[in-house]
């Protein structure tokens, strides 16, 4: 496969925060490595805690990692200066997933998608209003919009123009994080379908984030799951959907319910509350919800096993020599 | 031209629909805040008497519903004979004056202090902030006695005295604002954007704080008002013989028992004027407020 | 659950509306509902943004806002009472008595300045047939909504549990007079979704061993499939349709029903393009005539322009449609 667009190596990053009058180190990401290549989408999948909304900020730039660094095109991203980082951020575009707080909502619509053309030099004022046009249509609006505010537009309607914006430089990579739980279930598939077309027709790499296994399943082609800061699994999404090896994993499908009143019982339902990452468990970040803990669970933190859907699981049941 | 036309007859309709919603307190202060923007800007040519000259066969003349006052005074004349009528108008220019310069003086240091504060955190917001604490623990009679023993009172010394007391509200206010207003998704998208904190603090920060700063500022401008009139009262304001409501009623003190009215008419302009700000200020605190709140009702 | 034909129901709306003033031609939050429920069966009610679904829910517990409470009108009988008239002292004998409701904020269900302990003895107090020691009460309750080393957590504080613990509190809080009618509004849509899982299975549990009855208000169809045994579809005011849960997701006959159905994404397969419905729906004041749905819908005839009847099209199963479907979803 070619070269990564964007990649992460050994990502970590630690809060310093004041819990209970003491100071604490939170541990959002821990030891985090990703791929995203041109043209695909990469699903990360978790739930609260679980640092997806930090990798996310690392990956845009806006939060520096503790350890580790980002990559983009080949070039390390926290020594970026200059004419690569304007480059970076034309080429990385964010979609957050409450519109209402994305857009300001003191600024016409034109102005506020014109926002990521402002640092590229060289457009004059008609090809920023032509552009404006361009991506309002291509999100299913009218170039008309963009004299408008954005509370004169219902939140399907703004999360179409956060994502106009989100298009307007021709970026490369597309940072999706949960962009339509906030949206009501007749606009989901709307939003989901124009994300999907305008990936396949720029051959834009996608990294969507969501604490939802559907609509992963329908957006992604590889997806990581994480857990505490960590990733406990890797594969294509088909995979980690239909014959998922980490027990938390399997809790997610399980919980993912299926709109269907006939749908057998999981096998392995989830339990237990998730743990602070203030205070992560020894051993197995999960084996205090874990129905298929073993001793060895509590104390060796497993490290990723080849899962036998292709992809990797950190859990000791995978480790060959306890398997036999 | 029909278009002039037609938006002078948009704007009056909505004037009028403005006006209705309103209730009587607000209208009448509303209506004492526009004389006396009016009275303050255009003084020199509505004045009857020059508030600076007196003629002594004239001195101590009472008030036109008392025994002895007449039309040529209505509000009658202090001890140097000067008309009270035209001192009043004249002091409203000076109120005013003060208001403008200190409340734009205040509200640029504090609310760029307040922002900075706000947007970076950390050590900025640290030391900034400890500022603020230390400006509202001044003792301001005191700096402002401090300042008119040394140089004398002077309009200058006024406008620093009054603008190190109130610059640090803006501060504060900003400060808040700026911290809800951060942590909003657009701010994060300016910066994926490529755009500089500074443009950033411009576009999107500035615009929708200046809701919240408008209010304090019409609250503040009773306050100044207040502050200039009891530092003028003091000896240590607007120097004499300019006719400041604070001095009239300071120069008024000793004659309270036989004319009573050099302090009362000041007062009462001190008081109605401040009333009907603070009215107008209220009304449009509610008014900004509610708008900034319910976003989901 | 299966309910008897000739069991009276629990709680029976007959022409409810609720509208922005007095007036009949005033704009209406919801309008002309009717819907039973039976003691000891879940009701789904399922709907988007602005369908009117929670107003559905705060006007049978009659805790409407004043200005909205003025424009209800219809019959609400609880146990065969018309609630509809009553005064808001004798409504109060009801609400956390034999009514109960479970919000989607815990935290605003929960006074952050009182301990659960204080909070669910509060509760309990008001019980008349209560007796006994309070705190050994207090302790089963937690226990019955399986928190564990719930005497510890009597002392603490809403802010001190999770966002899952807080919502199984509020349970607790909710059933300690053992209502007979629970309504739940997306109890679980502020929750992690394994959290989600296990406060799902608790209330079910907990519904069948109390024998009551539930409205569960939700827009999340996996939700509805898990939890309900009746379905009643809301769209822009009305109820579109309604019917046992397995007609609903197997044979739904409102083209809105199946469209919105077909629109949800699945674990089990990866189309190329969704399904999707056009357009957004409707607000209050900018609903159209007719048919609520014919601007969005696939087989929007002339027809659809006078309000379409509700025709039975199964048993107990019935839809607001001038052309409903008939045939197995996936089949056509």
């Amino acid at each position: 496969m070619s070269e990564a667009i964007l990649s992460a190596t050994g990502l970590g990053r630690v809060f310093k925060i004041q819990h209970k009058g003491r100071k604490q180190d939170l541990h959002a990401v821990t030891d985090l490595d990703l791929e995203l290549h041109t043209g695909r989408t990469l699903g990360v999948v978790g739930e609260s805690g679980c640092g997806k909304t930090t990798l996310n900020r690392i990956l845009l730039l806006l939060d520096t990692p503790t350890t580790g660094e980002v990559w983009f095109k080949g070039k390390a991203c926290t020594t970026l200066s200059g004419e690569a980082r304007r480059e970076f951020r034309r080429a990385v575009q964010p979609v957050f997933q409450n519109p209402f707080s994305s857009l300001d909502p003191r600024m016409r619509v034109g102005k506020i998608i014109a926002e990521p053309l402002s640092t590229i030099t060289g457009m004059s004022r008609s090809d920023i209003e032509k552009r404006v046009g361009e991506v309002l249509e291509a999100v299913g609006l009218q170039a008309a919009d963009a004299r408008r505010f954005p509370n004169e537009f219902s939140g399907g309607q703004r999360q179409r123009i956060a994502i106009a914006r989100a298009i307007a430089s021709k970026p490369e990579v597309l940072m999706l994080d949960e962009p339509v739980s906030s949206q009501d279930i007749s606009i989901r598939a709307q939003i989901l379908n124009i994300l999907k077309d305008l990936q396949a027709e720029y051959g834009l790499g996608c990294v969507f984030i969501s604490h939802d296994l559907a609509t992963v399943r329908f957006m992604a082609d590889d997806v990581i799951v994480m857990y505490l800061g960590r990733v406990i699994e890797k594969g294509t999404a088909q995979a980690i959907c239909s014959t998922p090896a980490h027990p938390y994993t399997k809790a997610l499908l399980a919980a993912a319910l299926p709109p269907d009143p006939d749908a057998p019982r999981p096998e392995l339902p989830p339990q237990g509350e998730i743990p602070s990452p203030l205070d992560p468990p020894s051993g197995c970040p999960y084996h205090t919800r874990c129905p298929l803990k073993f001793d060895r669970c509590e104390t060796v933190r497993p490290p990723m096993f080849a899962a036998p859907h292709g992809g990797a699981a950190a859990c000791h049941l995978l480790d060959p020599e306890i398997a036999q | 031209m029909p278009d002039t036309a037609m938006a002078l007859t948009s704007n009056a309709g909505r004037f009028r629909a403005f006006w209705r919603q309103l209730d009587w307190p607000l209208r009448v202060a509303l209506a004492m805040l526009v004389i006396f923007v009016f009275v303050a800007i255009f003084g020199p040519w509505i004045s009857p008497y020059d508030p600076l000259q007196g003629s002594l066969r004239a001195r101590l003349a009472p008030p036109v519903w008392q025994e002895g006052g007449s039309w040529a005074h209505i509000f009658g004349t202090d001890r140097l004979g000067r008309d009270i009528l035209s001192r009043i108008i004249a002091g409203a220019r000076i109120s005013l004056t003060v208001c403008v310069i200190v409340i734009a003086l205040a509200g640029a240091v504090g609310t760029a202090v307040g922002t900075a504060a706000g947007y970076f955190g950390g050590w900025t917001d640290r030391i900034l902030m400890r500022l603020v604490d230390l400006a509202l623990s001044f003792p301001v009679i005191l700096l402002a006695l401090l300042l008119g023993a040394i140089s004398g009172p002077s309009f200058t010394n006024i406008i620093i005295v009054i603008s190190l007391v109130l610059w640090s509200q803006y501060a504060r206010m900003a400060r808040g604002e700026t911290l809800k207003i951060r942590n909003e998704d657009y701010v994060d998208l300016a910066r994926t954007s490529g755009l500089s904190d500074f443009r950033i603090i411009w576009r999107h920060i500035l615009p929708n704080i200046a809701p919240s700063l408008i209010v304090i500022a019409t609250l503040q401008v009773g306050i100044v008002i207040v502050l200039e009139a009891s530092l003028s009262f003091l000896g240590v304001g607007v120097p004499p013989p300019a006719p400041s409501w604070g001095s009239m009623v300071a120069d008024g003190r000793s004659y309270i028992t036989s004319a009573w009215w050099l302090c009362m008419v000041p007062g009462l302009a001190i008081l109605f004027t401040v009333m009907a700000v603070n009215l107008v200020g209220d009304a449009l605190a509610d008014r900004i407020n509610p708008a900034l709140r319910g976003r989901n009702i | 659950m299966m309910t008897l034909e000739t069991e009276t129901p629990l709680l029976e709306m007959r022409e409810v509306s609720v509208r922005l003033g007095r007036g009949a031609q005033a704009p209406a939050l919801i309008e002309n509902i009717d819907l039973k429920i039976f003691p000891g069966e879940t009701v789904g009610l399922v709907g988007e943004s602005g369908s009117g679904k929670t107003t559905l829910g705060m006007a049978l517990m009659r805790l409407l806002p004043p200005l909205l409470d003025q424009g209800l009108s219809g019959e609400i009988f609880y146990d065969g009472e018309d609630i509809a008239n009553l005064r808001a002292g004798e409504l109060a004998r009801l609400r956390g008595g034999e009514i109960s409701m479970i919000l989607q904020d815990p935290m605003a269900s929960l006074n952050p300045i009182f301990s659960i302990g204080n909070q669910l003895k509060e509760g309990l107090r008001l019980n008349a047939t209560a007796k006994g020691n309070l705190e050994a009460r207090a302790i089963q309750a937690l226990e019955s909504v399986r928190i564990p080393s719930p005497k510890t957590r009597l002392a603490n504080h809403p802010h001190q549990m999770s966002g899952g613990m807080r919502q199984r509190v509020v349970g607790a809080i909710s059933l300690t007079r053992s209502p007979r009618l629970l309504i739940a509004d997306e109890p679980t849509t502020s929750l992690d979704v394994t959290i989600q899982y296990q406060f799902l299975e608790l209330l079910k549990d907990l519904q069948k061993r109390m024998r009551m009855a539930m409205l569960f208000i939700t827009h999340d169809f996996g939700v509805v499939a898990k939890m309900c045994d009746r379905v009643a579809v809301m769209y822009a005011g009305q109820i579109v349709e309604e019917g046992p849960v397995r007609d609903i997701f197997n044979r739904p006959a409102h083209w809105y029903t199946r469209a919105l159905l077909e629109s949800v994404p699945t674990v089990d397969h990866a189309p190329e393009r969704l399904p999707t419905i056009p357009g957004s729906p409707p607000t209050i004041t900018g609903r159209p005539r007719g048919c609520r749905f014919h601007p969005r819908c696939a087989n929007a005839q002339s027809k659809c322009l006078e309000p379409p009847v509700d025709v039975e099209v199964g048993a107990k199963h019935h839809a607001k449609c001038w052309f409903p479907l008939r045939a197995q979803r996936g089949a056509a």
